[in-house]
């Protein structure tokens, strides 16, 4: 079921960013198979020019996630195999350990457990000292600024995503990797996350990939985006050449 | 939920004990068309069984039909214990203080005429059932650690209740006057090696034919992901209770077995070093196979004797020979504790799965030798 | 005070210290690595071992709490690099299974190494009592143990809250997935959470070497007769583990006056179930393991 590059309806050409100078992430062939025979990916590619946002889009299950780890690294078992390259900046880091991906500057904010319920807020930036922050440099999202006593366990859903993302960000990573950041928000709330996440790219030049299940609002503010289903990428194109609708009643299963 | 129900079909090969729960995801179309897994192991095991006892019955001296039934004896438990933890994944740190209730009802009715063989067993089985119930009710509530600690728990106080018991009654242990069936004298070597034989096999075959089953599923999906079976419609309460009454009920039979064996019960024997014995003795051989927890059973009962063998050897080396023989219970000790971490580490399945890979090495090297044959047949 | 209930005061601290400082190791294991860990009392056996040699050979307390320290705390984390760490992720009862083959091992090696017979020692502190009412008086040897225990606990404390090591430990007992992906090395830092846990149990050996002449194996078993001091404090509680430490020591105490010595285990061991039935996560213990 490969549609491979579509045109949307009454669209711009699909712009190829490659073109344009070296990709910061390069995804090719990317291939994971379970041993118990769950299916992983089947056929992924996909890639990410500096400062810019891609947004993966897909259904429960697709392969969403998975992708992502393999990106990190964290795809290290036995029981798991992948094939493929991934490449940073033009060096390839397939099969790497998250820790040596976390020094090449890939960091992941992952979907559940983002923050340590145990540690304070102010703690979490203590962990994250380093790369010339100190724990009192101010936060990039100011609502934590009053928060800096408080347990993350404590949190609301939206503080903890901030959080998380605030840790994340302090590590100075060349590529963000979030995955699922509106899972379980407030519509308002992850617009305004969205927002700033695509501020924070424009001003520091971070590459992000956004894995969504809310299609809308990865859109508002990604570049790229594509679309994965059952393991392989069905869909990519511009972001605002592209309408949830469209996706939505074609690939992503939602009848909006 | 028609997926999940499919899931929960899939789940007819135990997973490994310790493996996190199958990813998301459902199991290939073969995987899930095939009929079953394949009968050769099955008839393999039985033949290496029944060939084993007819030579043991035929051709043993006494103190070879001796060690073959400390081992089945300790098989039955194990067997137990494997079905316990290894296939329901539920904690048990005190197969010996069950064993204890078996060996001391055993041993106490060997004394009342109305007792005979097989009665005393059978009230064992009754006594080691209820044991396993009073574990079970904090059983469901606990899993993983805490469950581990009722279990600790138990052993200490039973033992103690033990101590106290023999202590009041019998000073220097009970003595077990041995049960006879007619004119049979079931302690003698063979009566009682085929006694011991008999439940084993009764056993494994029960068991075989419920792991197959739907209390196999339902015994897997608990262990795997308890939260994820209940939800899935499992009855946790039926399934938790019927595997610890089960295995603690066939567990104190195997105690009453040993204290006809022994001719001798002591509460010291039934201590948390034969309770931490036992379940190494299951990982050893193999946890969650059903053949692991006797091969497990084989290298305890085996390795002291293997030792004793070796020191002989180094009879040009005195020194060492004697220092040997003389530590051989230590010696012994540290080998299980190293074996059992390199197994942990390196082959979840133990001495079972050590021996599946040289058979499979084997049949490898006989398929490597006969595709040279023949291609040198077609060259000729 | 009637000498009765002043033995059990002494007696019941001092054993609650050597509870304590058992639980305190214990429980740092568990936070940062999730296992629960049956060899504590091998590493005790060692730790008063190697003790026993140096302070035979000449050394004397100082040196031999040194030697022990620093060989345990190498020891505890190499034990974590060659075997917990290839055993990440598999459930909690394989990793108390595997301490409990690491326990048998190191005893068997110690036994073998050292011998059988009860260790002896020259004594090292005088017999002489502080008095602090009539009957109640703590010898040398008791406000030493009292003192290093406490010691021990302010110690890890503040090491835990207030340093970087610190805070990426508590960090991984925490939650070690999140911690790999925020760069915390994660191996590195269990590893010195099993090292700080032998060097503890180690000098817990030590002390009750110097209280009484044991032999290996009754100092072995001590190790598990302070899973009920633990769980009374909260099985991730590391003030928990000296506060449950002391309690059951008095109870023990207690028992082994008024009943009698034998019924001391089993008295502990009821508690045990008691607090099981009652309150799983003990008296400080966290609500994540109220339900283990």
């Amino acid at each position: 079921m490969a549609f491979g590059t579509r045109r949307p309806r009454g669209s711009a050409d699909v712009v190829d960013p490659t073109a344009s100078g070296r990709a910061m992430l390069g995804v090719s062939k990317l291939r994971v198979t379970y041993s118990n025979g769950a299916r992983g990916l089947t056929d992924v590619s996909f890639d990410v020019a500096p400062g810019e946002i891609v947004a993966i889009l897909g259904r429960n299950g697709a392969g969403k996630t998975t992708t992502l780890r393999a990106v990190g690294g964290f795809l290290r078992s036995e029981h798991v195999s992948v094939s493929g390259s991934v490449s940073l900046e033009g060096h390839d880091i397939t099969g790497s350990t998250p820790m040596s991906t976390f020094r090449k500057g890939i960091v992941l904010v992952p979907e559940r457990d983002k923050v340590f319920s145990a540690l304070r807020v102010s703690e979490h930036l203590q962990l994250a000292a380093a790369h010339g922050w100190k724990a009192d440099d101010p936060c990039a999202f100011e609502p934590l600024e009053r928060l800096r006593n408080s347990r993350a366990g404590l949190l609301s859903g939206g503080e903890r995503q901030m959080l998380a993302l605030e840790v994340a960000l302090r590590n100075n990573p060349k590529l963000l990797l979030v995955d699922e950041a509106s899972l379980g928000l407030a519509p308002v709330i992850v617009k305004d996350l969205m927002n700033r996440l695509r501020a924070i790219a424009t001003d520091r030049g971070t590459s992000m990939v956004v894995v969504e299940q809310d299609a809308a609002a990865a859109l508002r503010v990604a570049d790229r985006v594509y679309v994965i289903s059952r393991g392989e990428v069905v869909w990519q194109g511009a972001a605002d050449a592209t309408s949830a609708t469209d996706l939505g009643a074609q690939y992503l299963g939602m009848s909006r | 939920m028609s997926g999940s129900w499919r899931h929960l079909a899939t789940l007819t090969r135990p997973n490994r004990p310790g493996e996190s729960a199958a990813v998301e995801g459902e199991g290939s179309v073969a995987a899930r068309l095939r009929i079953g897994p394949s009968p050769w192991p099955a008839l393999l095991g039985v033949t290496v069984f029944v060939a084993a006892v007819l030579s043991i019955f035929f051709g043993g001296s006494q103190y070879v039909l001796y060690e073959a039934t400390l081992i089945v004896t300790y098989g039955i438990v194990t067997v137990a214990q494997d079905w316990i933890f290894g296939r329901t994944g539920l904690v048990s740190l005190g197969p010996a203080a069950i064993m204890a209730v078996g060996a001391f009802t055993a041993a106490r009715l060997s004394t009342e005429g109305w007792a005979v063989f097989p009665i005393p067993v059978l009230i064992a089985f009754v006594f080691g059932g209820i044991v396993g119930l009073l574990i079970g009710i904090p059983g469901l509530r606990f899993r993983g650690l805490y469950l581990m600690l009722t279990t600790l728990a138990l052993q200490f106080i039973i033992s103690f209740a033990a101590q106290k018991y023999q202590g009041v009654n019998r000073e220097a242990g009970f003595t077990v006057i041995p049960p006879h069936w007619g004119s049979l004298l079931l302690s003698d070597p063979k009566p009682l090696f085929i006694v011991n034989v008999v439940v084993l096999a009764v056993l494994l075959l029960t068991l075989a034919g419920m792991y197959r089953g739907v209390p196999g599923r339902a015994w897997s999906a608990l262990r795997q992901n308890e939260a994820a079976a209940s939800v899935l419609g499992v009855n946790l309460v039926r399934w938790k209770l019927m595997a610890f009454v089960g295995s603690s009920a066939v567990t104190a039979v195997g105690g009453a077995l040993y204290a006809y064996q022994i001719g001798q019960v002591q509460y010291t024997t039934y201590s948390l070093d034969l309770s931490l014995t036992l379940v190494v003795m299951v990982f050893i051989g193999g946890v969650g196979t059903m053949t692991g927890p006797i091969l497990g059973a084989v290298a305890i009962v085996l390795l002291p004797v293997g030792l004793q063998k070796l020191s002989g050897q180094f009879s040009g080396w005195p020194t060492a020979a004697n220092w040997l023989s003389f530590h051989e219970a230590l010696v012994a000790n540290a080998i299980y504790g190293l074996a059992l971490l390199l197994i942990l580490i390196f082959e979840r399945d133990g001495v079972f799965g050590l021996l599946k890979r040289l058979v499979r090495l084997g049949l490898r090297l006989v398929q490597l030798v006969a595709g040279l044959t023949r291609r040198r047949a077609v060259d000729a | 005070m009637s000498a009765d209930v002043a033995t059990v005061i002494v007696n019941g601290l001092v054993t609650g210290c050597i509870y304590g400082r058992i639980g305190i190791g214990f429980v740092i294991i568990f936070r940062a690595t999730g296992v629960v860990s049956f060899a504590q009392g091998a590493f005790m056996v060692l730790g008063a071992l190697i003790f026993g040699s140096v302070v035979n050979g000449g050394g004397d307390l100082a040196i031999g709490m040194i030697a022990v320290s620093a060989a345990l705390f190498i020891g505890g984390g190499l034990i974590y690099w060659l075997v917990f760490a290839r055993l990440v992720g598999s459930d909690a009862f394989i990793t108390a299974v595997a301490t409990v083959g690491l326990g048998t091992l190191i005893e068997a090696i110690a036994l073998l190494i050292w011998g059988p017979s009860t260790i002896n020692i020259p004594q090292q502190f005088s017999f002489h009592r502080h008095h602090v009412v009539s009957t109640l008086g703590f010898s040398n040897l008791e406000i030493f143990t009292m003192c290093l225990t406490v010691g021990i606990f302010i110690i890890v404390l503040i090491g835990l809250h207030r340093t970087p090591v610190g805070l990426r430990m508590r960090a991984v007992a925490n939650n070690a997935r999140l911690a790999a992906f925020t760069g915390v090395n994660v191996v590195t830092t269990s590893a010195l959470a099993w090292a700080i846990a032998g060097l503890t149990a180690g000098l817990a050996g030590v002390v009750y070497l110097l209280g009484t002449q044991p032999d290996p194996g009754s100092v072995y078993s001590i190790g598990l007769a302070a899973l009920p001091a633990i769980l009374l404090g909260g099985f991730d509680s590391v003030p928990g583990a000296l506060v449950g430490g002391v309690l059951i020591g008095l109870v023990q105490a207690a028992v082994a006056v008024y009943i009698g010595g034998a019924w001391q285990d089993v008295v502990a061991y009821g508690v045990l179930l008691a607090i099981l039935l009652v309150r799983p996560q003990g008296l400080f213990g966290s609500a994540e393991v109220a339900r283990l």
